[in-house]
């Protein structure tokens, strides 16, 4: 199995990375939704702005909420997803010292996008192991114990490997754009909410 | 590492498979793949992955009404017309099972079609209070299809909860459909039914709900937007005097307005629209007893 490593796990992380980003943009869908309903409250309080409140219906925010994260996703899909193709075989101990190199040599700043994909891999992992334990509901005993054996294996193999790499990646190209660190930072605050 | 390979083949195939199946950028894939294989896609619409199938979706039209529908029936209704089995009563008995043993209309009416033991799991996980949004998220993604079909019957019982605006025995002087327009000319949707009424007579909400918008404009004359929830939307327009505000909390029969001649209008009348997911519906398909029809004034 290890000499196909090389195909498996580049696909693996792509994949996790993919799903993070979209548990990071089901997060925004929700947030954006209850935002919205946040300022028609405010706004109906406000004679002169009360008319604004019937401008978006509430099934055109929903799509436009959804709309709106699902652009950030395929975004996320296309800056941290797809540049995590790449392999290259190397022990872990290598790894971790490539790592500290990386971490010390690099402004805080370009931190930001190794940060962003280590934190959408870990929402990641959450939701494959959420959807496992969905998946498995017919079988309650079993579900949260196999769930909770994929978190902890997806935390431990492959999390770190993402981070790594975008660590490689930050150290080895030029340098992102705003417009690049603007998509991703809503995206790695919106990880947090699914962290569950 | 090597000696992880296994575990780590076995780990992408899982991080695969969610992907694959459970996200937007999986659907596309899909999509390119049978396009270029030229066989039929499995992917679903691309926003359909948020919220896990609960986005409102304007429902099919319901089968006919033999009878009037008891507002203590109307959520059975509305599970009814979705689900063409069964029968409007023997549903209301399952409802209100369901709805004692799980904490809130919203998961009785899921179990119904997301089955018991997953609606259960929901629950567990967001609480008996949560909305279907809520519980959706909690279910496997393949079960958005019921996801989605529970969201319409909640949708469609909360239109056959509706009462009317005006006394049974005011006549219609426009229904809803195509028509040719009194005052613009050419053949356009009527999006509602006109009420013809005299001026000053009292206009009741049709069910409890948030005023989104009382306000006055050219064409609607003095109107009234009511959000009752989960996709439901009534509309009251050429009203003479409005009697609620903007974001305020009215019940069902409560008087919101006294019907006017404002707006484009040929004469007293009431414009009564019923909107579900955002689209405008016929108010008629939602009750047995139809008002008689009678020439009069319109918009």
């Amino acid at each position: 199995m290890g000499r196909f490593r090389w195909a498996f796990l580049p696909i693996g992380l792509c994949a996790l990375a993919a799903v993070g980003a979209h548990a990071a943009a089901e997060v925004i869908a929700h947030r954006a939704l209850l935002f919205a309903t946040q300022v028609d409250a405010l706004f109906a309080r406000v004679s002169f702005l009360a008319p604004l409140v019937d401008i978006v219906s509430s099934a055109q925010r929903t799509w436009l909420s959804r709309g709106i994260a699902l652009v950030l996703e395929l975004c996320a899909d296309v800056l941290v997803a797809a540049p995590l193709l790449g392999y290259d075989e190397r022990s872990g101990t290598q790894e971790i010292r490539l790592a500290r190199l990386f971490f010390r040599r690099l402004p805080a700043w370009r931190l930001v996008r190794p940060l962003a994909a280590l934190l959408l891999t870990v929402a990641g992992a959450c939701a494959v192991a959420r959807l496992v334990r969905a998946t498995l509901l017919h079988l309650p005993f079993v579900a949260g114990a196999v769930a909770a054996l994929v978190l902890f294996l997806l935390l431990a193999l492959l999390v770190p490997r993402a981070g790594f790499r975008f660590l490689e990646r930050e150290a080895t190209r030029p340098k992102p754009s705003r417009l690049t660190l603007a998509l991703l930072l809503p995206l790695a605050i919106a990880a947090f909410g699914a962290f569950r | 590492m090597r000696r992880f390979a296994p575990i780590e083949a076995v780990l992408a195939a899982l991080c695969l498979w969610a992907a694959f199946w459970h996200t937007p950028g999986g659907a596309l894939v899909r999509e390119a793949a049978a396009w270029f294989l030229k066989v039929r896609s499995s992917a679903r619409p691309l926003l359909s992955y948020y919220g896990a199938g609960s986005l409102p979706v304007t429902p099919p039209p319901p089968p006919p009404l033999v009878a009037p529908v008891p507002p203590a029936q109307a959520l059975a209704y509305g599970a009814w017309s979705v689900m063409h089995e069964s029968t409007p009563r023997e549903l209301q008995g399952r409802l209100r099972t369901l709805s004692t043993e799980l904490g809130s209309d919203q998961a009785a009416v899921l179990a119904l079609f997301a089955g018991d033991e997953a609606t259960r799991y929901a629950v567990r996980r967001a609480g008996s209070d949560a909305d279907l949004e809520s519980l959706a998220r909690e279910l496997p993604p393949s079960a958005a299809p019921q996801v989605s079909r529970a969201a319409q019957a909640l949708m469609n019982g909360g239109a056959y909860a509706l009462s009317w605006p005006l006394p049974e025995t005011v006549h219609i002087t426009s229904p809803f459909g195509f028509r040719s327009h009194p005052i613009l000319g050419g053949r356009r949707l009527h999006a509602g039914v006109d009420l013809g009424t005299s001026v000053g007579t009292p206009v009741r909400a049709s069910g409890a709900g948030i005023v989104r918008r009382a306000g006055e404009d050219a064409a609607n004359g003095r109107a009234i937007v009511l959000d009752h929830g989960g996709g439901v939307v009534t509309i009251y327009c050429h009203n003479d005097e409005l009697l609620v505000r903007d974001g305020q909390r009215v019940q069902r029969g409560q008087i919101i307005a006294r019907s006017g001649n404002t707006g484009r209008s040929t004469g007293p009348h009431l414009h009564y629209q019923l909107d579900l997911a955002g689209a405008p519906v016929d108010p008629l398909r939602y009750r047995a007893d139809r008002p008689k029809t009678a020439r009069g004034a319109t918009d």
